[in-house]
């Protein structure tokens, strides 16, 4: 451990006398520079020197003190280093340590506090890339694009020139081609005078489309506020939040989390925000919630409670077996009209499911959120006074959309064929599902034997009403008792559906190479329901596609269609 | 074919009126403010 700290001395040289001197003033400077750093320069006006041994001395005045310290201590150069300011005065710089910082100040100087407080870091220049308020258009990103395309032909060639300066002989000319830029979408902005004459959709519309980019704008349904300004909820909240959906067992809306999970009240001044808020926040959490809801029924589902639908099929392969209402979406129903009747399929009896066609859809509303998946729609019977949750899956890419959910439902009031009616409600998240009732009535019905896989016939009871043309019964389609469903590939191909159709349900016509069936278009889209989902416009079209010539329609009648097998 | 969009003056007037809400604004609200503004 260093216990004393070495002090080295500095050597004068010159006389006795001016050794002393030397010394004194050496002192003298030191004293004054107590404070700094060993190595920092401590500078001294040599008047002010010169007036200090005056004024301790007698024996010279201080202009002759000034001319004797000059001379001393320019000779101890190693010590004092002399410098001479810009109005001609002279000044005297040493260090602590005794040495002259001159030659050697600017590298013991170049990191001292003082010096870092001076000079602070300079500030950086302004990046190059700012922060965009607005997403650039598809038009403004090509322009970028072309632009940046340009800049870098540009480098290249300048580099090239460079290059081609230091060589003696031009080298083989590269001709740099920049593509013209295509015809960039233009960006109009829309004046005082548009927004007067613009419609209020259109406005809407483009309002949308600017603030939905916006990062710094919330936005849930038709609503938006600046993000900041929206409440946040604790982890604690979502939580409680989950643990309440789990303990409930189903989807809740956001009045019932609010007030039941955060305690807030209706009559609450900031229920309002508060509601925002909440559906807000949860959407940004996808990994535990998932919005399930339509704009009157905001309802809020998550990971861990039961699905709702069947567990027969895959919701996915249900999905594939609707992409043809992708492209036959059917007949769109009346505008106005709240009551949508439909006739339930065998597909649709067994596993508790509808189409999202053309008519479901004016009847029901659209996803409310740009990513949502699926809304679970609450479906009243008033006739078995039961209410449950049925699940509408929105149509994506390559999967047509549909309800699920109704399992139960059919199984234990309907049969395939039975009429059923569903009215929408005031509330688009809220269905009444009725059907006619009748008195009992006995038929030898079509039914999937699960455990020999087969269809068989079965006398059934039931009492509601049906459409004839839809009912699947031993006296209609004799043909169907004790055949196998069809294999997965071959249901996937509507084609070969219909094919194997004809030969269930078909009247064989003709003999030999000629032999072909003959069904009209109910008995087809009643046995071919039974495989898969298939619409009247589906029939027709495979019908009349090329690539299926197999199948004809008869030019006099109206649907009836016939299939002529390939030759063996 | 173009791109409608707003200009940034009414962009700014419309965050303006979002930062200023004590409860969320539906689109409604935003397009009636901006006719408002327009009208003045």
């Amino acid at each position: 451990m260093q216990t004393a700290e070495a002090i080295t001395q500095p050597q004068f040289g010159g006389s006795a006398d001016e050794r002393r001197v030397a010394e004194e003033a050496f002192r003298t400077i030191a004293v004054m520079g107590h404070f700094f750093p060993r190595t920092a320069p401590i500078r001294v006006r040599l008047t002010a020197l010169a007036e200090f041994f005056a004024a301790r001395r007698s024996d010279r005045t201080q202009e002759e003190w000034r001319s004797e310290l000059d001379r001393v201590l320019t000779n101890n150069s190693d010590v004092f280093g002399r410098e001479e300011t810009a109005d001609g005065e002279v000044v005297f710089v040493t260090t602590a340590d005794g040495r002259s910082p001159l030659g050697h100040a600017q590298t013991a100087n170049a990191h001292t506090l003082a010096r870092r407080f001076q000079e602070p870091i300079p500030v950086p220049d302004q990046p190059t890339t700012t922060l965009r308020r607005r997403r650039p258009s598809s038009a403004e990103e090509e322009l970028i694009a072309a632009l940046e395309a340009e800049e870098q032909a540009v480098a290249a060639a300048e580099a090239i020139a460079v290059v081609e300066t230091f060589e003696p002989e031009p080298a083989e000319v590269i001709e740099l081609v920049v593509e013209p830029a295509s015809p960039a979408v233009p960006a109009v902005e829309i004046g005082l005078a548009d927004i007067a004459a613009m419609d209020e959709d259109a406005l809407a519309a483009v309002i949308t489309e600017e603030l939905r980019h916006d990062l710094s704008v919330a936005s849930f349904g038709d609503l938006w506020m600046v993000e900041d300004k929206v409440p946040r909820l604790s982890r604690g909240d979502l939580r409680r939040i989950r643990d309440y959906l789990l303990e409930r067992n189903q989807p809740l809306n956001d009045e019932t989390l609010l007030q039941d999970v955060l305690g807030l009240r209706s009559t609450a001044e900031d229920y309002q925000l508060m509601r925002f808020a909440l559906n807000f926040r949860l959407s940004r959490e996808h990994r535990e919630f998932e919005f399930v809801g339509t704009t009157d029924q905001r309802l809020w589902s998550t990971t861990g409670l039961p699905p709702i639908g069947t567990v027969k099929r895959k919701a996915s392969e249900i999905g594939t077996d609707y992409r043809f209402v992708l492209e036959h979406p059917g007949v769109d129903m009346a505008a106005g009209e709240t009551v949508v009747e439909h006739v339930l399929t065998f597909y649709e009896y067994q596993l508790g499911v509808l189409p999202y066609d053309a008519t479901f859809q004016a009847l029901m509303p659209a996803a409310m959120q740009p990513e949502q998946r699926a809304a679970a729609l609450a479906f009243e019977s008033p006739q078995t006074y039961e209410t449950f949750f049925v699940e509408l899956r929105y149509p994506t890419g390559n999967r047509g959309g549909y309800l699920a959910g109704f399992e139960r439902f059919f199984a234990e009031n309907l049969v395939p064929g039975a009429l059923i009616t569903i009215e929408r409600s005031e509330n688009n998240g809220r269905y009444l599902l009725e059907y006619l009732p009748i008195s009992g009535q006995d038929r030898k019905l079509l039914h999937l034997d699960e455990k020999k896989g087969r269809y068989v016939f079965r006398p059934t009871t039931f009492y509601c009403a049906t459409q004839e043309n839809m009912l699947l019964t031993e006296n209609r389609f004799p043909r169907f008792a004790n055949t196998p469903p069809l294999e997965e590939r071959v249901r996937r191909r509507p084609e070969e559906v219909l094919a194997a159709v004809f030969e269930r349900v078909g009247e064989v016509e003709g003999a030999g190479a000629t032999r072909r069936y003959m069904a009209i278009l109910d008995d087809l889209l009643a046995a071919s329901n039974v495989e898969r989902p298939v619409n009247a416009e589906l029939v027709r079209s495979v019908a009349q596609s090329p690539n299926s010539p197999q199948f004809s329609i008869d030019p006099d009648v109206e649907d009836v269609f016939y299939y002529q097998p390939p030759a063996e | 074919m173009s791109v409608v969009r707003l200009s940034d003056e009414h962009l700014t007037y419309l965050l303006l009126l979002l930062r200023n809400t004590p409860r969320p604004m539906t689109t409604a609200d935003l397009v009636r403010a901006l006719r408002e503004r327009a009208a003045r």
